[in-house]
């Protein structure tokens, strides 16, 4: 059943596949103040007198999928330059603190009151500059390392077949890399190559800084004209757009052997090429719209004909986003109901996205969908609407995808036809690559 | 899970608010009646935007404490209940309905208590409480539906048992609950005890708990208490009447010992304290949450300091704490270890903890305090968050007129308190309890070696 969804939860399920351009103008950007930088690429302010602190971050475009070093390296990058945040300062670092790595990017943000902001920013710069962390901790961390893989990865039934269908689909390309890398991998950083990567991925003339809070535009200018200019930190170079290589068509389907004690699972994954969008927001609102028109009991939806009207899948998950803004990637998760074979399962589910994506939606499923993805919109109250929007911001940043605000969002989610719904479904229909995993305790079934 | 967790949980998370009713006096928490005599706890938030509302019912139950009963009935039935549909209604119309209306509803089996929440915007009351009332009253236990429910169930206890830091707390829970009948009840290990369940059962279960009586009720949001009471009344009055119910008393076992828990297949070494704390109804549980925090700050708490920092032996370490049932509440500390390094890691921590709870440093308090003090303040202004709190409270028989003003309780706490209560409430270092998971049984000199998680009970 449908919950009354958070704040957070509207904002990355909505924006999840979106891929925009930055209109950078403030004027059309009420609320979200970006502006370019001398320091970094560019820095966004969202200020909100009603939050309790000033949230600060830093979000570098270098993911793992930019890294050409042993797979894993940009997350112990990562380790690294937070710690390098530890040797700058007698101070402790504030409770609320952390990192990330994803494919697309990497980030760090502090939290705290806003007269600590800009001890803050200072500190916050310091993930760019070189590492001052000893060599025997740095080769320690990846014991560390070792440890966050065992918490998020060991014991994981799902995560081999996962790694290699990633491998498939995405022809061993970027995306096709795991962020924390295997045991073996992380056994063999180097500090060299630690460093060179460190080098090339954090350049401030690349990151953008996002601050958010009870802290004014005014003050965050006075503090960015503050910094330390005497030692300018060297130009970022221009970054050439990672080549992802093509899509070649390709149909693959396996059966795999499960644990007896783990869960059977049908999963479909299919690549599609896309050409770019010259207004990416509009397309972004196309894909949202299709997504939830398919996934959906309305008719026309896959949820009738595989759950509700037919007992084959007990439960499922679909999802649907750009991967990178000329490429489509859609997955099907689905646990067989009793007495339904994995193999039962793939082949109704494959016949429900052959006819979805051949004959559309209805209309009035795609409008029933519009109005609740306005409705998660506008429910949001007055008082909570800045901090949607840094929500929001985040997100995309996160993705290193361009960003807009919600009202942009929302007027394309409006002006989005049933045609162009289904003409995006048309565009899925048998093609790219495909792979599909059923993963079943009796193969020969 | 480690346990049926306490009521702090059900401060984070960010709900949606909502608005409006009459010249009650807002935001302020009131115990009242419905027509028909039934007590509930009311709180109306009459503000701009906010047109939300949610109903919150907990429902006293003694049937996982009982060794004649299965103790997966209640899972399965609560499932059924909120999935299955009307006799009027499929369950995709039923979903579709709540969909269209913006409306939500659960039902969750605890230990204690069967709670339920709906949620729902004021404009569709009409159309959304009839139907609730139906799921309520006249349950659908569709054999396929609820084969449904039961095949998912048990295949997701099984696959939980593939989990070698899963197994290490359901070893836990038997040593500590010993063969008691909720000990089964709260294991992950009993997916075979779902297969039984029988239709007669899951109504005898309906009957028995889905009651008028002896509900604990909770109203917030966008609603008249005159209103607030006539729905109350429609939801109830179709259930038949029940029988008192006591909580029964659980005997438990802290008697500190070492238990390894050898799982040949286990892909790493997980290291945990468990020791007793003061339960619920205490009512100092901010105090302890603080405390916890202090202790397991992964930026600058001492756990770090000394086991990540200084021993390079684990990623992080975890403090919380979790509730068996309301009288009877558990803290934990738990972490990943290298194993070459768990005795060390175990003296580690051990010395850490013990230096924490006699003379602690809590100079991280006040961030941490501002922290949790605006995050609660935050999030009881959401009307869903308010009623789960406000019921919370209800539950361990509490004062709930404070929780609108909760997040200021909470920065009242001082360095004093927090200090006091590590010395006067928290076990000693020797008092804990020290569990492992991990592939090699010869790892911890001295250890109670056991290679099922039953067996922890003749670690006793």
């Amino acid at each position: 059943m449908k919950k009354l969804i958070g704040l957070g939860v509207v904002l990355i399920g909505a924006l999840v596949s979106a891929f925009y351009f930055l209109d950078a103008q403030s004027d059309k950007f009420p609320g979200v103040m970006v502006e370019n930088s001398d320091v970094f690429d560019r820095v966004i302010v969202i200020p909100d007198e009603t939050a309790p602190q000033v949230q600060t971050y830093l979000i570098f475009p270098h993911g793992e999928m930019h890294n050409p070093y042993a797979v894993g390296m940009a997350h112990y990058v990562e380790h690294l330059a937070y710690a390098n945040m530890k040797d700058d300062s007698q101070q402790p670092l504030p409770a609320h603190s952390n990192a990330w790595t994803n494919p697309h990017t990497t980030g760090y943000w502090m939290a705290g009151p806003a007269e600590n902001f800009p001890a803050t920013l200072r500190r916050l710069i310091t993930v760019s500059k070189p590492m001052q962390v000893s060599a025997e901790y740095a080769l320690s961390e990846r014991d560390i390392i070792q440890r966050e893989y065992e918490r998020r990865n060991s014991e994981n039934y799902l995560a081999p077949f996962f790694n290699d269908m990633s491998r498939i689909l995405h022809n061993d390309g970027p995306l096709s890399r795991s962020v924390i890398g295997q045991p073996d991998d992380i056994a063999m950083y180097r500090l060299d190559d630690t460093m060179a990567l460190h080098a090339r991925s954090h350049q401030l003339g690349q990151a953008t800084l996002l601050v958010y809070g009870n802290i004014s535009h005014a003050a965050v200018q006075s503090e960015m004209a503050a910094l330390d200019r005497s030692k300018p930190m060297a130009a970022a170079p221009p970054r050439a757009p990672l080549d992802l290589g093509p899509i070649v068509p390709l149909f693959e389907r396996k059966t795999e052997n499960l644990d007896h004690q783990a869960q059977e699972l049908m999963v479909f994954q299919q690549l599609v090429a896309t050409t770019p969008c010259a207004n990416f927001v509009e397309c972004a609102a196309i894909l949202s719209l299709t997504k939830n028109s398919v996934d959906t009991t309305e008719p026309g939806g896959i949820a009738g004909p595989l759950r509700f009207d037919n007992f084959l899948a007990r439960s499922f998950d679909f999802y649907m986003y750009y991967a990178a803004p000329d490429r489509i990637l859609v997955q099907f998760l689905a646990w067989p109901d009793v007495d339904v074979s994995v193999a039962e399962l793939d082949q109704a589910f494959v016949a429900v996205w052959n006819d979805v994506t051949l004959s559309g939606i209805p209309v009035d499923t795609i409008e029933s969908k519009r109005q609740h993805l306005l409705t998660d919109i506008d429910s949001i109250l007055p008082k909570d609407r800045a901090g949607a929007e840094f929500s929001h911001v985040l997100e995309l940043l996160s993705q290193n995808q361009p960003i807009f605000d919600l009202n942009t969002w929302r007027a394309n989610l409006q002006k989005v036809s049933a045609q162009q719904v289904n003409s995006r479904l048309a565009s899925l229909h048998n093609n790219g690559r495909i792979v599909i995993r059923n993963l079943t305790h009796n193969p020969q079934n | 899970m480690i346990a049926n967790f306490g009521r702090i949980f059900l401060l984070i998370g960010i709900g949606i608010a909502i608005s409006a009713c009459q010249k009650e006096a807002n935001r302020e928490v009131v115990s009242a009646q419905t027509p028909d005599g039934h007590s509930f706890y009311f709180m109306p938030i009459d503000e701009e935007g906010v047109t939300d509302i949610t109903f919150k019912l907990a429902w006293p139950t003694d049937w996982i404490y009982q060794s004649d009963r299965n103790p997966m009935v209640p899972s399965v039935a609560s499932e059924a209940i909120v999935s299955g549909g009307t006799s009027d209604l499929a369950p995709q119309n039923v979903m579709q309905l709540f969909n269209d209306k913006n409306a939500n509803a659960f039902l969750y089996a605890g230990v204690d208590h069967v709670v339920g929440e709906l949620s729902l915007p004021r404009e569709h009351i009409d159309q959304v409480v009839p139907v609730v009332g139906a799921m309520l009253a006249n349950p659908q236990f569709d054999d396929k539906w609820v084969g449904r429910i039961k095949q998912g169930l048990q295949a997701r206890l099984e696959q939980s048992q593939t989990q070698s830091q899963l197994a290490m707390w359901d070893a836990m829970r038997f040593y500590i609950l010993g063969n008691q009948p909720i000990a089964r009840a709260l294991s992950q290990f009993q997916a075979d005890a779902i297969d039984q369940i029988t239709t007669d059962e899951l109504t005898d279960w309906h009957n028995s708990v889905i009651v008028q009586d002896g509900v604990i009720a909770v109203v917030t949001g966008a609603i008249s208490q005159k209103d607030a009471g006539r729905i109350l009344d429609q939801l109830l009055s179709q259930l038949p009447n029940g029988q008192p119910v006591s909580r029964p008393t659980l005997n438990t076992n802290f008697e500190p010992t070492t238990i390894y828990l050898h799982v040949p297949d286990a892909e790493k070494t997980t290291l945990g304290f468990v020791g007793a704390l003061p339960s619920v109804l205490d009512g100092n549980d901010m105090t302890d949450l603080l405390a916890l925090q202090v202790l397991g700050d992964p930026v600058n708490g001492p756990l770090q300091e000394a086991i990540r920092t200084n021993l390079r032996a684990t990623y992080g370490f975890q403090t919380e704490f979790a509730d068996f049932n309301l009288d009877t509440r558990i803290l934990f500390v738990f972490g990943e270890v290298e194993p070459d390094n768990l005795e060390q890691a175990r003296d580690a921590v051990t010395q850490v903890y013990g230096k924490f709870v006699s003379d602690p440093d809590l100079s991280t308090l006040p961030e941490l305090r501002k922290n949790l003090s605006d995050g609660v303040s935050n999030n009881v202004e959401y009307v869903d968050i308010a009623a789960r709190t406000i019921l919370g409270q209800a539950l361990a028989e509490l004062d709930v007129t404070v929780i609108p003003k909760l997040g200021q309780a909470i920065a009242q706490i001082t360095a004093e308190d927090v200090k006091s209560r590590l010395v006067s409430s928290f076990p000693k270092p020797d008092q804990l309890i020290v569990i492992v998971a991990g592939p090699d049984p010869d790892a911890l000199a001295g250890a109670c070696v056991i290679t099922n998680t039953q067996q922890a009970v003749d670690c006793r």
